[in-house]
């Protein structure tokens, strides 16, 4: 639900940013997100298609790079890939564990003629 | 349009009323504009990139000894990046104004000595009536403040207001969460005074308020006997970006199918850091504990 205000921000990001770049038209705008960042992936696409554009920005296609989670046991500092908030340390079964990526939510770069 | 600042206000616009004060022009639709200049330092404009992301003018390196001198204007437009295009680097988190404007809030409130608790939790599990009980316990010792979010009505500002304490509502219209903006925004306007304890009741929503930072000094998410206890590992946004976990309606848990230790496991795995409490903001009981930990939390 909240992903249409997520992709508004980030047309007023990017709007903000081509316009001081001098840009006549945005044709891509480049994500990074997480799969833990709280984005539903085909929410965030419906956003896409439906928030509505200025000018600048109406032909701007996205490019999602979705980013793997990693976690970290504070207990045994072992590394892991993981997919939740929820699952244990592989080796010492530990969930004292801290996500260190995988909740990013970043506009990486854009194409603008 | 507004007559105030000419500004155009859309369908679902963001309302601030006091109650008692709802003749009052105190609408003010977040002006995005006003704070846009003050974040200029936060953005990484990175003008100067754009040469070596130009695939127009990378070096090819193929030594073709031509004498002749025709300017070194040809081949240079490679179709891949279609001419006169150029990428500019931004790597700019989505949220950063909220979160500047978050981190201003949280100045704000230190500077002031104030605590703030933003107040999570799905529709229903009786955040309005926590907040209610932990006023009227305390007020006599401490000094409250509200910020109530909800898409529509005034009906939670409404019972605050009932218990003495300044309250504000936030109406969303069809947001699903409370911002840093709409907070400073509300506390502005509520006038919130030195060395109190703002409450921040936001939106019902498990989902969205997750990835919004108010500034608040704690987040509370508040959950009731009479949901699952497997409601953390369902919405781990929440659990795992709160740090108090308060279990509501325990008097209640004869009449129904859940087990207090089955939710803190859950809990516990998505955020260890959660402290919880259990309480019954009806009957009372577990209040105490609470008002304890609320005391403690304002003296630090």
């Amino acid at each position: 639900m909240h992903e249409l205000s997520i992709v508004m921000n980030i047309l007023d990001i990017v709007e903000e940013s081509a316009v001081k770049n001098g840009a006549s038209a945005v044709t891509e705008v480049e994500m990074e997100i997480g799969e833990l960042a709280g984005i539903e992936f085909d929410a965030f696409d419906f956003a896409v298609e439906s928030a509505p554009r200025s000018d600048l920005l109406k032909d701007a296609k996205f490019k999602v790079h979705r980013i793997k989670p990693v976690a970290r046991c504070n207990d045994c500092s072992h590394q892991f890939a993981t997919s939740s908030y929820s699952d244990p340390c592989p080796v010492c079964k530990s969930f004292k564990t801290e996500i260190i990526k995988g909740n990013e939510l970043r506009v990486k770069s854009f194409r603008i003629d | 349009m507004c007559t105030t600042c000419g500004c155009e206000q859309t369908d679902g616009s963001t309302k601030y009323i006091i109650p008692g004060r709802e003749g009052e022009h105190t609408h003010s639709h977040d002006h995005t504009h006003d704070t846009s200049n003050h974040h200029e330092q936060g953005h990484h404009h990175h003008d100067h990139g754009n040469a070596h992301h130009n695939h127009d003018s990378h070096d090819h390196g193929h030594a073709h000894h031509h004498d002749h001198d025709h300017g070194h204007t040809h081949h240079h437009s490679h179709d891949h990046t279609p001419s006169g295009s150029k990428i500019v680097e931004l790597e700019q988190d989505v949220l950063a104004r909220n979160n500047l404007l978050a981190e201003r809030n949280r100045g704000f409130f230190e500077a002031k000595n104030i605590l703030a608790l933003n107040m999570v939790s799905s529709p229903g599990s009786g955040k309005t009536t926590v907040i209610e009980k932990m006023i009227n316990g305390l007020k006599e010792e401490l000094s409250f403040f509200v910020v109530e979010g909800d898409q529509q009505t005034t009906n939670d500002a409404d019972r605050i207001n009932a218990t003495g304490a300044p309250v504000i509502q936030i109406n969303t219209g069809s947001g699903c969460h409370l911002d840093a903006l709409m907070v400073n925004n509300a506390v502005k306007k509520l006038e919130v005074s030195n060395n109190s304890i703002l409450i921040i009741e936001n939106v019902g929503n498990l989902v969205c308020p997750s990835m919004f930072d108010l500034g608040e000094s704690h987040r509370i998410v508040v959950i009731s006997v009479t949901e699952g206890e497997d409601k953390p590992l369902k919405y781990p946004g929440m659990f795992n970006s709160s740090d108090i976990c308060i279990i509501n309606k325990t008097d209640l848990l004869p009449h129904v199918d859940f087990s207090v230790e089955k939710l803190k496991e859950n809990a516990l795995k998505v955020n260890h850091h959660l402290q919880f409490f259990e309480i019954s903001a009806t009957t009372g009981e577990g209040m105490d504990k609470l008002f304890g930990w609320l005391k403690s939390a304002f003296r630090q």
